[in-house]
Formats: C-alpha cells, structure tokens, sequence
C-alpha cells in the first residue's frame, strides 16, 4: 500500500461511519463508495464497524416492568394533580383573605375591637404556620418515611 | 402528552439502564423524568420532536444520579433478561452468550462512549436527535460516534467477538 493510498483511507476512516448510518451527501457517499469498492482495507474495515453496529443493536435490555410503569404514570398524574389542587385552594384563600383584610380596613369600628380582631387572626395565623413548619420538617428528615409495613 | 411520554418511555429506560448500570436505578432515573415532564420541564413542539427531548431529560438525570452517587457505572444484565424464547436452543444460547460478551466490552466503554452507541446503534436515533441528545453541535456526532465504535471494535477484536 502507497502512502497516498493511506492517506485516503486515513482521510475515508471517519466517514465509513457516516456512510454506515445514511448521514452522507450524496457526493461525499459516492467518493466513499468508489475507494472502499478498490480498498481491502477500508472494506475490512467497514465489516468490522458494521459488526458493532449489530452487536450492540441486537443487545436486549431488561425491559421495564409494566406494574412498575403504571405506577410511575399514576404517581405523576397524582403529583400534577395535588401541584393543581394546592394551587387553586392557596389562591382562593389568599383571595377571601385579601378581601377580608381589606373590609376590615373599611369596617366603622372603634379601634380596640378592630386590633382585638387582627391579633386573635394573626395569633391563630401564627399558631397555624409553626405547626405546619414542625410537619414540614418532620416528613423531610423522618428517616423511615419509605419504609413499607 | 401521556401517549408521547408512553412511547418514548421504553428508551428512557434502556438508555437509563445502559448509563446506570442497573434495572432500579433506570427505573428511578425514568421516574424523575416523567415527573420532570409532568411538573416543571413542559415540552414545547417548538422544540424539536418529543423522544430526543424526553430522551434528554433522562440523561440528565442519569448524570445527576451519577454525580450524587459517585461511582463508577457499570452495566449489570440480567441474564434471564437476555434468554431467548427461540425455537433452536443452541443457536439461541449461542446468540445469547455472543450478547451477553457485547454487553460486557460495551459496559467496559467510558461513559461517553456508551451513551453515543447506544442513543444511535440500539435507539436507532439520527445525528441530528443525538445532538439534540447529547447537546453537542451535529458536526461533531459522527466524529465522537466513530471513536466510539472503533473503541468497541478494538475490544471486539482482542476478545475474538464476531
């Protein structure tokens, strides 16, 4: 073999792949075609990655578990759901609370029983967000939160 | 978009077990992604097809696994996964043992490598969804995907494969 024939097949190598997978032009899969038609080497070479291409595409794979796939969707579908859910109810309570607040505001009452009011309200508002933090923080780091009985 | 994810699903997974290593790892991996999808990566068809976009998710998410995890990859199969319902038992022994020596030189392969072979030779995806895949320019695909194959080729023939 002359060096020119090996600088073509060097300057070929990387396109017997594309001409492997159809991902040439048209000019450049003939120019590929002409010289592995006269070119032992070059057509070995092919052979050989043609050979990795049906061993790896013959390859099965474990295949995933239906049971397993179904409860995965069900899980997601559950998940946009609950994500809806907390959405629309945290905005409508917002929304009553906001209207609330702003009736107070505008309320023709004298002012001890208007700051009497706001802080049982924000007494309870407070009570109610430590509880929900304790939750919060218990469920994130209860190490047994997985574990199925 | 369930009917979308549903089918694209199957190659999340086989790309997950290839990357990971390991059946319940992949099925972990898919799951995040499916939520991913469901939750906070909304696809847009302005995007691209969905499988290479979904397909990318999973990959993500198996190098985040990967990451956390921290350790090295490697591809365990399941034997009985690979037995064969073929009606001539030797020739389908034989297949398998064949299969089963690719599967090995194929979890030998760096990472990189792996993913590219099996997103083109077992996925069957174009050039242009392995980019999109991979994230990497499209001139590149074939340049990576070649050494890839040649790397595998190697070890095909120092074990006497094929």
């Amino acid at each position: 073999m002359t060096n020119d024939q090996t600088a073509d097949c060097d300057a070929i190598d990387e396109l017997l792949s594309g001409l492997l997978d159809g991902e040439l032009t048209q000019g450049t899969r003939q120019r590929v075609e002409v010289h592995v038609g006269g070119c032992a080497r070059c057509t070995a070479r092919l052979t050989e990655l043609k050979a990795v291409h049906v061993g790896v595409r013959d390859l099965r794979i474990a295949e995933l578990d239906r049971d397993v796939w179904r409860k995965m969707m069900n899980d997601a579908t559950a998940r946009t759901t609950s994500g809806i859910g907390w959405l629309l109810l945290i905005g409508g309570v917002l929304a009553v609370l906001g209207y609330a607040a702003y009736e107070w505001l505008l309320a023709d009452t004298t002012p001890l029983v208007k700051w009497g009011v706001a802080a049982i309200y924000s007494g309870l508002g407070a009570l109610l967000l430590g509880v929900l933090r304790q939750r919060w923080i218990a469920r994130k780091t209860d190490r047994y939160k997985d574990v199925e009985i | 978009m369930r009917l979308a994810v549903e089918q694209a699903a199957p190659d999340g997974y086989a790309l997950a077990a290839h990357l990971l290593g390991n059946p319940d790892d992949a099925a972990d991996a898919l799951q995040d992604a499916v939520l991913r999808v469901f939750g906070s990566d909304s696809y847009r068809p302005s995007e691209g097809a969905f499988r290479p976009w979904f397909l990318a998710i999973v990959r993500n998410r198996c190098l985040d696994l990967l990451r956390q995890r921290r350790r090295h990859p490697r591809l365990e199969l399941d034997e009985t996964e690979l037995a064969s319902d073929d009606a001539n038992p030797e020739a389908a022994f034989e297949r398998d043992e064949e299969a089963s020596l690719v599967a090995a030189e194929l979890a030998a392969l760096p990472a990189a490598q792996r993913e590219i072979l099996i997103l083109r030779e077992y996925l069957d995806l174009s050039y242009a969804e392995i980019a999109r895949v991979l994230s990497i320019p499209p001139g590149t695909v074939m340049s990576r995907l070649h050494r890839a194959r040649s790397a595998l080729a190697a070890r095909f023939r120092e074990r006497g494969i094929r």
